[in-house]
């Protein structure tokens, strides 16, 4: 219950942000139209080019998005207030966390294998980019939330972040690149999606379990 | 912790580390000056051209003991992360801090010297392999753990996020590194797998571990007197500091 | 009958070069309040934080009793785009406890914020958001109070009124620790003088 009523604040703040809250997904459209468009030549005989278009466009969005994660908590004090129920810190960060993938991980998952279809994708080819990343996106909010929480309050700008979050997105990068061109070469893929599985469980469990002492931390400036 | 040797106990205390610790440093400095230059010149001077390669391989006698080194600086970052967040240990604080700087420098020099190294032998400066992706990456973790101290005011702090951001990225070195055999597609194979199929002969090893474990010593002498120039700035207040300087001026 | 809700044991602090506390030790029990005064500059603020726990003294033990703490600081702990009852909402929330409409109204309307209830916060004035902070406080039902400069942006009237709430809180068996600028102390409350060294 409590959960479903923290969630329900969330959305509701990002609903009240209204136009602003679309910003990274039109970010996603615009960086990936212009590269599909200026590459089109590329493009046309191999779909692997727009997979990874598509993929390091998402990590460029996450890392858009990721940077105002706690920024309004933090602002107006209520990541304080948070922080101090000890007891619903980790309910506070897991809704935090969904919320925010709901509104840029779930429309990408969505909308990257629509753009890969414009592009001129096979339908089974995008689907498998819509799996990873289903898989992927996840696990780039978890990282990115991490990096995030401890720069919380430092007011700085976005390319901090990028500086310290992109090394880590390496590794999910690689995996989610892999399946599709595997997929697309008709090879074994099997490996690589346990590898993509294992970065999402792994992510999932631990990182929302540390970011409650990494906020309390990040009160102290 | 009684197993512990009260001499290494004493090195806790800013204090006596910041006087016992000059002698370590001065003895870390020649024996690994000495070592390095034991086994540079026995490698480039004194070891016969290697079958494949010609003369371009010794470079490995310095490219091979960085490389190497830098990776386990990084994880022992990590390790005196863990300790510091599980035991607070202030010098595990400043051990993450001393060594990050001379980690990134020496990155820096073992992806200058794969180069030089592989632009005649591959053919290539750069190859996208995972030894060179991870080392690569390397370099932006040290680098990260860098700005990080610099951007976080509050000692505590930024400590604690030099922590987590050092265990982190030690997972993300390990996945990089163990999933060589995974990304096969991505990047295209090395023209020669020195370690590989062709053994190296034990001719070559004798100067090679030389220089490794010179390499260790030095980086040792390097990260000690980083730390110890970082005591004495923590602790500008104490009274043994200012008697120190008292002594030294006049 | 009073319990002991935090104690602070030989505590020192000293961010940069300057030193704030060296060897302070506190206790506040149940029905007490205190009230700590100072110079700006003395630490007042850096004190109720490190109480509350979110800022780390350099050594010494802080043991809270009782939790979660009420924090009242210089942010007024409300989201800015939601409206009056949102936020109290979430307090309630985070507290595990069943949001009590009617008491939310009844405190809405002692702190004269009846006809805000629907207001986005960034709609409120100053010492509206100040009132609405301390709804808030009375609607998480927290034993222990921390409160930094409560009286800055609030009228006589209101002054006079967070006074009484603090006193009522007190009588209850709850605690306040309160750092204050304000020339006349609270009542029957224990001063703790701060001092630049």
């Amino acid at each position: 219950m409590r959960y479903w009523a923290l969630y329900r604040r969330e959305l509701l703040i990002e609903f009240r942000s209204g136009v602003e809250s679309l910003i990274p997904i039109i970010f996603f459209l615009l960086v990936v139209g212009t590269f599909v468009f200026t590459l089109r030549s590329f493009t046309a005989g191999d779909n692997r080019v727009i997979v990874s278009v598509i993929w390091i466009t998402t990590l460029f969005t996450s890392l858009l998005s990721l940077d105002k994660l706690f920024k309004r908590d933090h602002a107006d004090g209520t990541l304080a207030v948070a922080v101090l129920h000890s007891d619903a810190i980790t309910a506070t960060v897991v809704t935090k966390l969904v919320a925010h993938w709901s509104v840029t991980g779930i429309p990408i998952t969505v909308l990257g294998p629509a753009v890969g279809l414009l592009a001129g994708m096979h339908i089974d080819h995008a689907s498998m980019l819509g799996f990873t990343l289903l898989i992927g996106t996840p696990t780039i909010t978890m990282l990115g939330a991490l990096v995030t929480a401890l720069l919380v309050g430092l007011g700085r700008g976005g390319e901090l972040l990028t500086v310290l979050v992109l090394p880590l997105y390496i590794p999910i990068l690689l995996f989610g690149i892999s399946v599709c061109h595997l997929h697309i070469d008709s090879a074994s893929y099997t490996s690589e999606l346990f590898w993509c599985f294992a970065l999402l469980t792994g992510s999932t469990t631990a990182i929302p379990l540390a970011l409650g002492p990494i906020l309390k931390l990040s009160q102290d400036s | 912790m009684n197993f512990i040797p009260t001499w290494l106990r004493r090195l806790a205390s800013p204090q006596h580390f910041f006087g016992d610790i000059k002698l370590w440093i001065a003895w870390l400095y020649v024996l690994g000056t000495i070592g390095f230059l034991v086994g540079s010149v026995w490698g480039l001077a004194f070891v016969p051209p290697e079958r494949y390669q010609g003369d371009s391989f010794r470079i490995l006698f310095v490219h091979a003991p960085i490389a190497h080194l830098v990776q386990v600086i990084y994880i022992s970052i990590a390790i005196a992360g863990v300790v510091h967040l599980v035991w607070k240990l202030k010098m595990a604080d400043i051990y993450m801090s001393a060594a990050a700087p001379i980690g990134c420098w020496l990155t820096v020099l073992a992806l200058v010297s794969g180069m030089i190294w592989g632009a005649p032998t591959w053919g290539t400066a750069w190859v996208w392999d995972a030894r060179t992706v991870s080392t690569l990456i390397l370099f932006f973790l040290f680098f990260g753990l860098i700005v990080l101290r610099r951007v976080i005011p509050n000692p505590t702090r930024a400590a604690a996020a030099l922590s987590i951001l050092a265990i982190v990225g030690t997972i993300n070195i390990f996945i990089i590194k163990f999933s060589v055999v995974w990304f096969k597609t991505l990047h295209q194979p090395a023209s020669i797998e020195l370690f590989g199929d062709i053994a190296i002969a034990p001719v070559f090893l004798a100067p090679l571990f030389i220089n490794i474990a010179s390499t260790y010593v030095l980086a040792a002498g390097f990260i000690l007197a980083n730390m110890r120039y970082l005591v004495a700035v923590r602790n500008v207040s104490m009274t043994w500091n200012q008697e120190w300087v008292q002594g030294r001026k006049q | 009958m009073s319990s002991t809700h935090l104690t602070i044991s030989d505590l020192r602090c000293q961010p940069g070069s300057q030193e704030l506390f060296d060897g302070l030790s506190i206790s506040v029990s149940g029905g007490e309040t205190i009230e700590l005064r100072g110079p700006n500059g003395c630490g007042k603020s850096t004190l109720l934080r490190i109480m509350a726990g979110l800022q780390q003294p350099d050594s010494g033990d802080v043991t809270r009793y009782v939790e979660p703490l009420g924090y009242l600081g210089h942010k007024f702990g409300l989201a800015s785009i939601l409206t009056v009852q949102e936020n109290l909402r979430w307090t309630s929330t985070l507290n595990g406890a069943k949001f009590d409409t009617a008491r939310a109204q009844d405190l809405l309307e002692t702190f004269e914020l009846r006809t805000a209830t629907n207001k986005l916060i960034q709609e409120l004035s100053t010492g509206q958001k100040r009132r609405c902070s301390f709804v808030c406080l009375l609607i998480g039902e927290y034993k222990l109070w921390l409160m930094d400069e409560p009286f800055s942006s609030l009228d006589n009237q209101g002054e006079e009124l967070v006074r009484e709430l603090i006193q009522e809180h007190c009588g209850k068996g709850g605690s306040a620790v309160i750092a204050s600028h304000s020339t006349s102390p609270l009542a029957h409350a224990a001063l703790v003088e701060l001092g630049i060294n």
